[in-house]
């Protein structure tokens, strides 16, 4: 087996704060492989958008800092480059988009400077060249009108334009890997079904790699094709898709499941609740597992230390002393 | 259905805003009903008019034409004094619930403050009454002295409702309660919303963009488009068999958590987006993006009629059949 694109290992990020040391993310792996749709998902602060920026190497500075592990990608680590070295990877090979587009586009500046400038700059395009590399690509997005369209300045663009736009821009350099943080939250149901539907298809066409994080449970069963479950800076459970959804195994997944209300919901089942809230990362490191104060199946083995993630089954991880047939 | 049943009447609402470029039709003439006891769902996309309309309710926004009637009193028009009577039955919650709380307010002024403003509490009794309102929302009343910021977002929720819950309303305008929750927060919230219903005898208006949230809590879904109701139906009818092609695709874009289901769901695309609020519509304000709009879509706007029993739409469609 050949290795894989992007190879995450026992990841630590930390924020220096005035509360004290957050351990925002505490000991994370994963491999994504080339073509790999994998959803991160979670609730607020459980990790999952930080350790993307910590693949992307901007986390904030100076607070936010790698403390260890290792992210390799195509065989090159990541950590510890120098930004130099990770300007020239990151809107290249990897590229990202984020809930607000405009964090990402200039207000200032004509759609077409922005996306001419990065085929100019990544790709050594002439600027007529870049021009109609970002035309295509427009209308690739789905952008009607895309000759005349990238004149516009970003906020003559509705949301799911500047959303499209911002797509088009992370594509220009053809990424390996795509980071795609809350991608849609910001958007309509119809629109964000536009723009899932469209990252599906460029996977397909260029075997583009995306790592997808979200809190919608809903996005990630239309998307993923393999799931990893966060909470309190760590993988708790990680499985397909079909597998997770089908038999989850950790009682965070099970009873994350069961507390969304469904479209196809037949007649009226009380929704799940979780009582309590995740633990307060400053208060780390832990040495019993994170989810046990609020978890139903609690019993001595969960406080007596924090359970190791481990396989148990092909392709499933999980973090949890019970066995699995005790969850489901 | 009879008067007598709709304990909150809105009829031929009309807000429109004055901008620079324009005309704003933000609800373009919305009728419709609430009865006693009821949740009624009421989503869209946004900048549909839904929020509006709860805003309008409560004479946030002025009204530019139509009648709102609570208990069969008109609201339109009436002076301050005449109004907060009223008021009192009528509350509102809303989504953020930061925003939506004074900082510098210790969770006991903020939930005392409506029964301090209407009187309706003696003085020496308000910390009392404070208290059996936070166990009721499910917050530990020696919490009270605490600020909105010492809270998680689930917490001010309950600190909203609480305020809400003050007057012993009948009715309660719920816009976007849970959208700005994590979701085993929000599953926590909306149990919440339903045993307080049951126990109070509430009645919801509830405003969201998420029609699984709606499927849920409410009994009846109307479904908005540009300013105007184009579907209003029992939950099951509207869901299962929906007459509206807007209602239909809305639906079909929304993602269920089961990979199975998705692979298998046929999503209806809907082509390009919402006309600019400011444009002159002809005809129906959907044509635009509609798969199945044909000539009379262009020059006519459908009226919404009951298409069957207790099921309205506005749509030629079903008369094209």
């Amino acid at each position: 087996m050949s290795a894989p694109l992007l190879d995450v290992r026992d990841l630590r990020t930390q924020f220096v704060t005035e509360e004290g040391l957050v351990r925002a993310v505490d000991g994370v792996s994963f491999p994504v492989d080339e073509g790999e749709i994998v959803g991160l998902v979670g609730e607020s602060g459980c990790g999952k958008s930080v350790t993307n920026l910590s693949i992307l190497g901007l986390l904030p500075q100076p607070q936010g800092r790698i403390a260890g592990g290792s992210i390799r990608f195509e065989d090159r680590e990541l950590v510890g480059l120098s930004e130099r070295e990770l300007r020239k990877i990151r809107g290249n090979a990897i590229a990202m988009i984020f809930q607000d587009p405009m964090t990402s586009l200039n207000p200032y500046l004509r759609v077409e400077e922005q996306l001419a400038e990065v085929g100019q700059l990544h790709l050594g395009l002439s600027r007529p060249q870049a021009v109609a590399r970002a035309v295509d690509l427009l209308d690739r997005v789905g952008i009607p009108d895309a000759v005349e369209r990238i004149k516009s300045y970003p906020h003559e663009f509705s949301g799911g334009m500047r959303q499209r736009a911002m797509i088009a821009m992370a594509l220009l350099c053809d990424p390996e890997l795509l980071i795609a943080d809350e991608p849609t939250t910001a958007l309509d149901v119809t629109i964000q079904a536009q723009i899932l539907e469209l990252l599906k298809e460029l996977r397909d066409e260029r075997g583009m790699a995306i790592i997808l994080v979200t809190h919608d449970l809903g996005v990630v069963a239309g998307m993923c094709d393999r799931v990893m479950v966060m909470y309190a800076g760590r993988i708790v459970e990680e499985a397909s898709t079909v597998d997770l959804y089908a038999t989850p195994t950790h009682p965070y997944t099970k009873a994350l499941l069961e507390s969304v209300p469904r479209l196809d919901e037949r007649g009226h089942a009380r929704l799940r609740s979780i009582e309590g809230l995740p633990p307060r990362l400053d208060r780390g490191p832990f040495d019993a597992c994170t989810f046990a104060p609020r978890c139903g199946l609690v019993r001595d083995a969960c406080l007596a230390g924090e359970p190791a993630l481990q396989a148990f089954a092909e392709g499933r991880r999980r973090r949890c002393v019970l066995a699995p047939e005790e969850v489901v | 259905m009879s008067v007598s049943e709709a304990i909150l009447e809105v009829d031929a609402l009309r807000v429109h805003f004055h901008v620079p470029r324009g005309v704003v039709r933000a609800v373009d003439g919305v009728s419709l009903a609430l009865r006693k006891g009821e949740t009624l769902g009421l989503v869209g996309e946004s900048g549909c008019g839904k929020s509006t309309v709860a805003r309008a309710i409560v004479a946030l926004v002025p009204t530019t034409s139509g009648d709102i009637r609570f208990r069969g009193e008109s609201l339109i028009g009436l002076s301050r004094g005449r109004m907060r009577p009223l008021r009192r039955h009528l509350q509102m919650v809303f989504q953020d619930p930061y925003a939506s709380l004074n900082p510098r307010m210790t969770i006991a002024s903020t939930i005392a403050e409506p029964m301090r403003i209407h009187a309706t509490v003696a003085p020496g009794d308000l910390d009392e009454r404070v208290c059996e309102i936070m166990e009721l929302v499910g917050l530990d009343p020696s919490m009270r002295r605490r600020y909105p910021h010492e809270f998680s977002g689930g917490q001010r929720q309950r600190i909203g409702l609480a305020r809400a819950l003050a007057l012993e309303p009948d009715v309660i305008l719920l816009d976007e309660p849970v959208s700005a929750l994590d979701v085993s927060v929000q599953a926590q919230v909306l149990n919440l919303l339903e045993d307080l219903k049951a126990r109070l005898g509430l009645t919801y208006l509830l405003i969201a963009h998420h029609l699984a949230v709606v499927r849920h809590m409410s009994e009846r879904v109307a479904v908005m488009y540009l300013g105007r109701i184009v579907e209003l139906a029992d939950r099951e009818p509207l869901y299962t068999e929906p007459i509206h092609p807007y209602t239909e695709a809305l639906m079909s874009a929304i993602p269920v958590p089961d990979p199975v289901v998705e692979a298998e769901r046929k999503r209806i695309p809907i082509e390009g987006e919402v006309p600019s609020p400011t444009a002159t519509i002809t005809g129906c304000p959907f044509r635009s993006r509609c798969p199945q709009a044909f000539e009379r879509c262009e020059v006519e706007a459908p009226e919404l009629e009951e298409h069957r029993p207790g099921h309205l739409a506005a749509c030629h469609l079903p008369d094209a059949d």
